[in-house]
């Protein structure tokens, strides 16, 4: 007399197979049926692997997919990978722009929407590429030549493309960068918030599982600083680029400030961006 | 070629004779099976090449005599297929749930079958079944939701309304 099987008596490596064929939303409604598998569908190796698989397919976290897995400190805990994917999707809906400061140290790509001729190709070639400093002051840093009334208003050094209507900040939906777009500019930026919001949750986790783990978290650190850095180095060699290749460009006392003047500096370039954002611990 | 043939009989018709092995299902009853048919069963071949003669009945204890039939019929079918690739792993992360159209029909048993074929195809390391079966439970899986999941399987919910109200909080984001 063969005994009643059931799905949950399968042997573990069986229920790890047939879950590998499952997607998120499949897993996340089997958490719900009964504690067993509920725990079986919460295993940091399906959810790491899903994880991997969505940083791949994003550009904004492609500095997510630079940490090794194993630096990560998602997977002390049980249910680590799958806190990490939700996390990474629940920034994917919230709203970015949340004040005028969250525009301080970016930069953005510029699309003049009369130029684009297909717009639904990525990765787009942009126009200009612009820098928002942090005391509101906007700089054309590559691209093609501005007229700089154009990008101040009510004679203020203010940027003109600010963070209400006219203009709707959302995010774009295949690329999880910020978008601003305006009756004739599209603007696109990266959105540091994944790696900032992953960092965090990788603290949290850390100070969960325990603090034994202390040598780990310091690497954890230095690679998050290595990432960082890496961006600062991509920019300050664009804007020597840049200097190469043209000498009417007027530079200020810190880098970031530089304005192009010319009408003719083009850069063989692909989009950049920069990560602020404070160490973790 | 009929299984009821003694292997004695084979080895005078044929230069390279086929020979036929005896499986011993768990309720005791024996299955005649040709060599090459068994030996998709990693557990069988790898015993064989232990043993330089295997006269006897092989027992196979874990596996009744009804789902052992399936198991064999599954293997005369696929008895010429290519040896799995050795990059089968990087394959099974594609996470496609396409099986062909025999094995489909092949599958097509109740619920307990289903299991067993799966439970012995584990445990003779026939991996090729095994996938296919993982594949088809899966495919019972997807798209459903937790109530159509608990129906399909006959689960019973041992949440409390908090423990679903939590999950239910950390699904939020997950889940579409």
């Amino acid at each position: 007399m063969v005994k009643q099987r059931k799905l949950e008596s399968l042997p573990l490596e069986v229920i790890h197979q047939i879950f590998r064929y499952l997607s998120p939303s499949d897993l996340t409604s089997l958490r719900l049926t009964r504690r067993s598998i509920s725990f079986f569908a919460t295993s940091n190796h399906l959810w790491q692997l899903h994880c991997q698989s969505l940083w791949k397919s994003k550009i904004c976290l492609r500095d997510c997919r630079d940490i090794p897995p194993s630096v990560w400190a998602f997977s002390l805990v049980v249910n680590g990978w799958f806190r990490a994917f939700s996390k990474v999707l629940e920034i994917a809906h919230s709203q970015w722009l949340l004040g005028e400061e969250a525009l301080d140290n970016t930069i953005w790509m510029v699309f003049f929407k009369s130029s684009l001729v297909n717009a639904n190709t990525w990765p787009l070639t942009w126009h200009v590429l612009v820098e928002c400093s942090d005391t509101k002051i906007v700089s054309a840093i590559d691209g093609l030549p501005l007229k700089a009334s154009k990008w101040f208003v009510d004679d203020r050094p203010s940027f003109r493309v600010t963070a209400y209507p006219p203009n709707i900040p959302s995010r774009d939906p295949s690329t999880w960068c910020r978008i601003m777009q305006h009756v004739q500019v599209l603007m696109i930026s990266d959105a540091p918030e994944f790696l900032h919001g992953l960092a965090n949750l990788d603290s949290i986790i850390r100070s969960e599982a325990s603090d034994s783990k202390e040598c780990e978290c310091q690497n954890f650190n230095k690679i998050l600083v290595q990432i960082v850095e890496r961006r600062q180095v991509e920019i300050r060699d664009r804007l020597s680029n840049i200097l190469a290749v043209r000498a009417d460009i007027c530079i200020g006392d810190d880098m970031a400030t530089l304005r192009v003047r010319s009408a003719q500096v083009f850069v063989a370039t692909t989009y950049i961006d920069v990560y602020d954002f404070p160490h973790v611990v | 070629m009929s299984n009821t043939q003694a292997p004695a009989t084979v080895k005078k018709l044929t230069l390279v004779p086929t020979r036929l092995l005896t499986l011993l299902s768990s309720d005791s009853i024996e299955k005649k099976v040709a060599r090459d048919v068994a030996e998709r069963s990693i557990l069988i071949k790898n015993m064989l090449e232990d043993c330089a003669e295997f006269d006897q009945a092989i027992p196979i204890p874990n596996v009744t005599s009804s789902v052992l039939t399936k198991v064999i019929e599954w293997c005369e079918h696929h008895k010429n297929d290519p040896a799995p690739a050795a990059d089968e792993k990087v394959d099974s992360r594609k996470k496609s749930t396409d099986i062909d159209e025999w094995d489909q029909k092949f599958m097509q048993v109740d619920q307990e079958m289903l299991f067993e074929i799966i439970l012995a195809a584990n445990y003779l390391d026939i991996k090729p079944l095994l996938d296919v079966g993982c594949k088809t439970v899966a495919n019972m899986i997807k798209g459903k939701s937790p109530e159509e999941i608990r129906e399909t399987f006959n689960i019973q919910n041992d949440f409390t309304p908090e423990e679903e109200d939590q999950i239910r909080r950390e699904n939020q984001w997950a889940e579409e």
